[in-house]
């Protein structure tokens, strides 16, 4: 399909109908006209009920797909690897540590903006690690450039284990820390959701100027270079931006992998490959995927409720598996 | 115009350009010859600014090139590179529109280029010549004051060669472009361009008109082969003596 006003009429008609799925799912379930009936009257008044606080947590959740989305697009562009992002690359490591740290430590501004931060500054840090060191070792295959990230992953989650071990005592325990590694949703309210929000929405009209380099980088760097592109200057810009949309929803839905794999290849599928249609579609997929999918993570055993890393990588592990036997047959 | 003087590329001790002086001037082709090796892709890539110079200097619009920023460079010179590498599964269209000046010139180059009829087509869905073409409707989009490429014939069938080659200089005479093209097929280089630049082992052994160059016996010491020259319908052609024997 042709990407236009019928495309994202379509994607946003799906988005909707994301946050409406995971809004409904639950211990209970939930009508959607029993749901509009709570966000009419949280107008005029505070809701504090379940319904309300489940509205809230599912457009969190959207948000989080909406910034994992984009990342992947970013990432997958930037690296010029289809088979990029966040998770793989070690950025989402990278930015649990940081908000780990961010948690733990008793210096660290323990706030609702000391933990993005943290998280990314975790997140760049990470994502500049792997680009460093494949530039060192002149990795430029796809497959090389996993392998560091699954090695820089892998040494950044040690490290975010042991802090977690030494640091952890009675008022923030073992079992939340790992709760929200496994990917645990945080629930914002009110003013940080809203926050949330107007972040997530600026940082895809931000990365919507990257579009057309993320195309143009697809010609190789020579080439990109000979077309008037700056390309160290561009990969700093592009990979920062990338690391701040990783932060972000790392800072609220934890560690989760495979979104940023998944949503941009399922919308290439579907609307082909150039970089501005993909990065608007894979927000909205995105977030109404792990919209949905949030709600799935509290209906299937209820009372309890499945982290919701544990469901995407059970979805994403697999497609990933998938795209490399296409790849390699 | 671009103008290079005494340059000098070694690397890890191997001289791969010693000592060239040349320059590029609006309105003319120059094809550059020479064996594997000669030094034919370095020279190129060094003027596009791909290549770092050990030694010597290269001047675009009488500016050293060194103080352009990429994208005032690519405002005077696009580049086609000998390999090309499709990422991103756009389409003819989009490839075109992405290095044109403005979206009117992605139309008219595809539409010059007898393309219009790939427009919505995948690029990976062509095949390497149709490719090449696009590519040269990429750069060609540009509207660049000059044009270098490395070998966009290489991919090509024999009817194809001499289309990409006529629309390069037909660009050349309609708007003074000027084209630098590193050319295998030596008859190929010697019908379409105006002025031969011969490298062999690194060194420019021959910078002359075209109906000069072809008598030069620079050409057979670099190729290391003695040609015949045969006049056909008025113009000469070039052959390897065995290949005549």
């Amino acid at each position: 399909m042709k990407p236009g006003v019928g495309s994202i009429v379509i994607a946003v008609c799906l988005a909707i109908a994301g946050v409406l799925t995971g809004a409904s799912l639950g211990v209970d379930f939930v009508t959607p006209a029993q749901l509009f009936g709570a966000l009419v009257d949280s107008i005029t008044q505070p809701q504090p009920d379940i319904i309300s606080w489940r509205l809230q947590r599912v457009v969190g959740a959207f948000f989080v797909g909406f910034c994992l989305g984009i990342a992947g697009v970013i990432f997958q562009g930037a690296f010029r690897n289809p088979l990029a992002e966040p998770f793989l690359l070690g950025s989402a490591a990278g930015g649990s540590l940081g908000a780990a740290l961010a948690i733990l430590l008793p210096t660290a501004a323990v706030s609702s903006v000391g933990l993005p931060v943290m998280a990314f500054l975790g997140a760049w840090g990470a994502t500049l690690t792997v680009l460093g060191i494949s530039r060192f070792a002149k990795i430029d295959d796809a497959a090389g450039m996993l392998l560091v990230g699954i090695a820089v992953a892998a040494l950044l989650g040690a490290t975010r284990s042991m802090t977690t071990l030494v640091l952890s005592d009675e008022t923030v325990s073992l079992q939340a820390m790992l709760s929200w590694t496994l990917g645990s949703l945080q629930t914002p309210m009110g003013a940080t959701l809203a926050l949330f929000g107007v972040l997530s929405f600026a940082l895809l009209a931000v990365s919507m100027f990257l579009a057309k380099g993320l195309d143009i980088l697809g010609f190789g760097e020579p080439t990109a270079q000979t077309m008037g592109m700056d390309v160290a200057r561009f990969l700093g810009v592009a990979l920062t931006i990338g690391a701040l949309t990783t932060g972000l929803a790392v800072a609220w839905g934890g560690v989760l992998g495979f979104v940023g794999l998944v949503v941009p290849h399922m919308v290439r599928w579907w609307v082909g490959e150039r970089h501005g249609p993909l990065l608007v579609h894979s927000a909205l997929i995105g977030g109404g995927l792990l919209a949905a999918l949030d709600g799935v993570s509290r209906a299937l055993i209820p009372p309890s409720e499945i982290p919701l890393g544990l469901i995407t990588a059970f979805m994403g592990a697999p497609f990933f598996l998938l795209l490399i036997v296409r790849r390699y047959r | 115009m671009i103008r290079a003087e005494n340059l000098c590329v070694v690397r890890k001790g191997a001289v791969l350009l010693n000592d060239i002086s040349c320059h590029l001037e609006p309105g003319e082709l120059v094809a550059v010859i020479g064996p594997n090796g000669a030094g034919k892709s370095t020279l190129v890539k060094c003027l596009v600014g791909l290549e770092k110079t050990t030694s010597g200097q290269m001047f675009l619009q009488q500016r050293p090139i060194a103080s352009y920023t990429p994208r005032e460079r690519a405002r005077h010179v696009s580049y086609i590179a000998q390999q090309q590498e499709f990422l991103w599964d756009l389409t003819v269209l989009e490839v075109v529109t992405l290095g044109a000046k403005t979206p009117g010139a992605a139309e008219g180059i595809l539409a010059h280029l007898a393309l219009r009829e790939f427009s919505d087509r995948r690029i990976k869905s062509l095949s390497g010549g149709e490719r090449a073409r696009v590519m040269l409707a990429r750069a060609l989009a540009a509207q660049a004051s000059l044009l270098i490429a490395d070998e966009p014939a290489a991919h090509l069938d024999v009817g194809q060669q001499r289309a990409a080659m006529a629309a390069i200089r037909q660009e050349v005479r309609r708007r003074a472009l000027g084209a630098l093209v590193v050319i295998h097929d030596l008859n190929l280089a010697f019908t379409f361009a105006d002025r031969i630049l011969l490298l062999d082992n690194g060194r420019l052994t021959l910078d002359d008109a075209a109906d000069q160059a072809l008598h030069a016996q620079e050409l057979d010491q670099a190729f290391n082969q003695s040609f015949i020259r045969v006049e056909v319908g008025g113009r000469f052609v070039v052959f390897p003596e065995e290949q005549v024997s």
